[in-house]
């Protein structure tokens, strides 16, 4: 890894850590829905405990990648911070880099703290192998929401993209049904969910931890919302360089 | 002479307006250049080109050799940031350290600040500095890579006089080690300080180009100031301008005008004639003077 991007690493880590707003909501309030919804109800049945945890930790991947990524690129396209970096040598990979690594590091502030509750505390268990299965799982998850906040990042002014944070995580995981456990989900949840993207990511995180079947539908969606937030980045990206640089 | 900056017949326009029309330009190393023009010339939408943030419709750019998008030429120009973008959270020393990280031989952080007048800032952060701190943080940035060429757009606009000193002070040193300097101000007189030659714009297009005396002269203008006069209509003035009881009038002619204030019997109290200033003369030739 070059210098620079190690610069850039640091720079914006520090930058998150001095301004830990969404710093501290994306390492708070997963672990907090954990200590004080799911423990308390279902802390000792080891096989619900264990889709909780796994639910929720998708949903912490969701909030670090979505609010670190769409307000990074959008503050860094509104700034005149962000022309200035044009101007400077060394090409726009460091900070890209730069960028993705602080976002893995939020991650890592979201989850973290959830697998020590869920280790410590609850009777959740899953063999080795299969949390490495999980673990890669998740990794698709962190990819479909990094793109999700990226085009966010794009396509959205740094205020609206603030207001879509605080506003957005609660509808797209409910209607998920991320919150719901099987027997409970509403109706009209259980139709939609499997066609929202936060469904798709949690499925494939339960199947590669439990083993147990989820439908394909929702994986099926999953890798379109992928294609889509992809597509919108990468348009979105042009976009934005033909506006402000051509 | 070697030209360190090269720029061709270029034209950009933005919707309905151009911003800049057919503009050629060589500045040679080491020179400090000034460039003015009343808002909207153009003066701006050149430099974001120069600087490789904007690509013209046409013509072409050369700085240092290479297009100003090239690693090579980002490496040898120095832009300043808009000091009101400067994050907020960074220390003053952090911003410099991380400028100069993009660069391969820069000055060292001491000395870059003891330049600026900015040591005593170096552990407060940017957010909590008032706007001409800021602003002297921000052109110091320009200088940390020890370019050849450096951008600076209205770098004292709003700054107090010592602080616009100690910029001055740093851009001089810049100068006098050999260095390039591309200056936009509000400020003629700061033009007038530090500028080897001057460029007017005007409506996108270079409109004069020579050196500060020679732009000066260019308008053969000359100031007539007056007290407490009583004007008869006057031919020959090229405007007039009041500021409390003294009355300014350029002219093209100061003898011919003289006598006929005299002639004419005008009233006043006394007179001074003076050669008029840079100002003077960048408001006559863009015609931009406002009579009163």
């Amino acid at each position: 890894m070059s210098s620079l991007t190690m610069t850039y690493t640091r720079r914006n880590l520090a930058e998150t850590i001095r301004t830990p707003t969404m710093f501290l909501t994306v390492a708070l309030v997963p672990v907090g829905v954990m200590v004080f919804f799911v423990v308390p109800f279902i802390g000792q049945d080891p096989v619900a405990i264990t889709s909780a945890s796994a639910t929720l930790v998708v949903f912490g991947v969701l909030m670090a990648c979505v609010g670190h990524f769409s307000v990074a690129v959008a503050a860094q396209r509104e700034s005149t911070w962000g022309h200035y970096l044009r101007t400077l040598p060394g090409g726009i990979a460091p900070q890209m880099f730069g960028h993705l690594l602080v976002g893995l590091a939020v991650v890592a502030a979201a989850i973290i703290p959830i697998l020590l509750v869920t280790g410590l505390f609850t009777a959740a268990s899953a063999p080795p192998p299969r949390v490495l299965l999980a673990a890669g799982a998740l990794l698709v998850a962190v990819v479909t929401f990094t793109l999700l906040g990226l085009a966010m990042g794009y396509l959205m002014s740094m205020r609206v993209a603030a207001i879509a944070n605080s506003i957005g995580f609660l509808p797209l995981a409910v209607a998920g049904g991320m919150f719901f456990d099987e027997a409970g989900t509403p109706q009209i949840i259980e139709q939609i969910a499997p066609f929202v993207p936060t469904r798709g990511a949690t499925d494939l995180v339960l199947v590669a931890l439990t083993g147990e079947p989820v439908g394909a539908l929702s994986l099926v969606m999953l890798a379109l919302w992928i294609t889509i937030f992809a597509g919108l980045t990468v348009w979105g990206h042009r976009r934005d360089q033909v506006r402000r640089f051509s | 002479m070697t030209v360190i900056a090269r720029v061709r017949d270029l034209t950009r326009r933005y919707r309905d307006t151009t911003a800049l029309d057919g503009v050629s330009l060589d500045i040679p190393a080491g020179q400090v250049l000034g460039l003015l023009g009343p808002n909207g010339a153009g003066k701006s939408t050149l430099i974001n080109v120069m600087t490789g943030l904007l690509r013209p419709d046409s013509g072409s750019v050369e700085v240092c050799g290479g297009d100003p998008r090239s690693e090579s030429t980002r490496r040898v120009i120095g832009v300043t940031p808009q000091e009101t973008g400067l994050p907020e959270t960074w220390r003053v020393a952090e911003l410099v350290d991380f400028v100069s990280a993009h660069f391969p031989d820069p000055v060292d952080r001491a000395e870059l600040l003891d330049r600026f007048d900015l040591t005593s800032l170096a552990d407060r952060q940017a957010g909590g500095l008032s706007g001409g701190q800021q602003r002297r943080v921000a052109v110091a940035l320009a200088f940390a890579g020890r370019p050849r060429l450096v951008f600076l757009d209205e770098p004292t606009t709003g700054l107090d006089v010592d602080a616009r000193r100690a910029l001055w002070n740093g851009i001089r040193a810049f100068h006098a080690d050999g260095g390039a300097v591309l200056l936009t101000s509000h400020y003629i007189e700061e033009v007038e300080a530090l500028a080897d030659r001057v460029v007017v714009m005007n409506h996108g297009r270079i409109i004069a180009d020579g050196g500060v005396a020679e732009i000066r002269g260019r308008v053969r203008l000359k100031r007539v100031t007056l007290t407490d006069p009583v004007l008869p209509t006057l031919s020959g003035v090229a405007s007039i301008e009041r500021d409390a009881d003294r009355t300014h009038l350029l002219t093209n002619d100061a003898t011919a005008l003289v006598r006929e204030l005299v002639t004419s019997g005008a009233s006043f109290t006394d007179i001074e004639i003076e050669s008029a200033s840079l100002e003077d003369a960048f408001l006559a030739i863009t015609g931009d003077r406002r009579t009163s």
